[in-house]
């Protein structure tokens, strides 16, 4: 059976290898990116089941990222990662098509299980 | 403005012992009073965080010694570097500092979070900060210093708020 695929884009190497490391363990195929600009370049080559996207990151931001996505067209689901609360911010990701809001930092087993979730309901 | 002042100061420390405590690691902040800026260590691991908004404005700075950090380092699946460590945790102490003063109608932006050099940090404490907070933990010194401008005029409490706050996850 073919591994699902996740994107893990943060400016932070503890962050990166925290949650790809937690859903490595469960089985999935986890890839890096350290920004935004790097993360679009990833999703160009090949097929994500999901990304794991941070809001404060040098070049390109999660939210700009976001909204140059799309990924209601792509059909690509995306979760943000962020330690950002305020209200207007995480309406503007919800309007450009994130599926969900986690703030730094989560529990791992509970970000695992959220994305099995949103994939397996996607699937 | 007292009031604001000493708001401000419980935002940062509970703050700062929250964050620890998501690491394991017990802190505990030291009284203003017991406190002797002359008496700082030497901290192997310094970030900062620049951060604005209205009535608040300037850089927060984490500095960890190397011994506390090894505390992190106890658990194998931490394969974390401690400049990155701090640079992440800087900006998660600032996120939850953010996330306090929304109940005070006073909005933050942040910048992207540095690696400071001792040596820049020791600066940056000859400059002046604004205020500076200990904490200790069985492996020594932490320390968050803030330097800026503060007007606490513009804080005005707005009461308890359904914000949502660190591990939340929200489905939309």
């Amino acid at each position: 059976m073919e591994r699902k695929s996740v994107l893990v884009v943060d400016d932070s190497e503890t962050i990166r290898k925290q949650v790809g490391g937690a859903l490595a363990r469960v089985g999935f195929d986890v890839v890096e990116a350290v920004d935004g600009l790097e993360a679009l370049e990833r999703i160009d080559e090949r097929k994500f089941s999901l990304v794991i996207l941070d809001v404060n990151m040098p070049r390109l931001n999660g939210i700009e990222l976001l909204e140059r996505l799309d990924p209601k067209k792509r059909g690509l689901l995306v979760l943000m990662l962020t330690t950002e609360v305020e209200p207007a911010i995480i309406e503007r990701a919800k309007k450009a098509g994130a599926r969900g809001w986690m703030i730094k930092p989560v529990n791992l087993d509970q970000l695992v299980r959220t994305v099995e979730k949103l994939i397996g309901a996607a699937a | 403005m007292h009031d604001s002042r000493a708001a401000l100061d419980i935002i940062i420390q509970s703050s700062t012992v929250e964050l620890f405590h998501s690491w394991g690691i017990a802190v505990a902040p030291v009284a203003r009073n017991l406190f002797r800026p002359e008496q700082f260590q030497s901290y192997e691991l310094v970030a900062s965080i620049d951060f604005d908004g209205r009535g608040l404005n300037g850089t927060l700075a984490l500095a960890v010694p190397q011994s506390v950090f090894a505390l992190v380092k106890q658990d194998p699946t931490r394969p974390h570097t401690g400049r990155d460590w701090v640079r992440e945790n800087v900006n998660q102490l600032l996120g939850r500092i953010k996330g306090r003063l929304l109940q005070f109608q006073v909005t933050l932006k942040a910048g992207l979070p540095a690696v400071m050099t001792p040596e820049a940090f020791e600066q940056m404490r000859a400059r002046g900060f604004l205020a500076v907070y200990a904490f200790r933990t069985l492996r020594g010194e932490v320390l968050v210093a803030l330097s800026g401008q503060v007007d606490y005029s513009v804080f005005v409490y707005s009461g308890a708020t359904t914000l949502p706050s660190e591990g939340d996850i929200i489905l939309f």
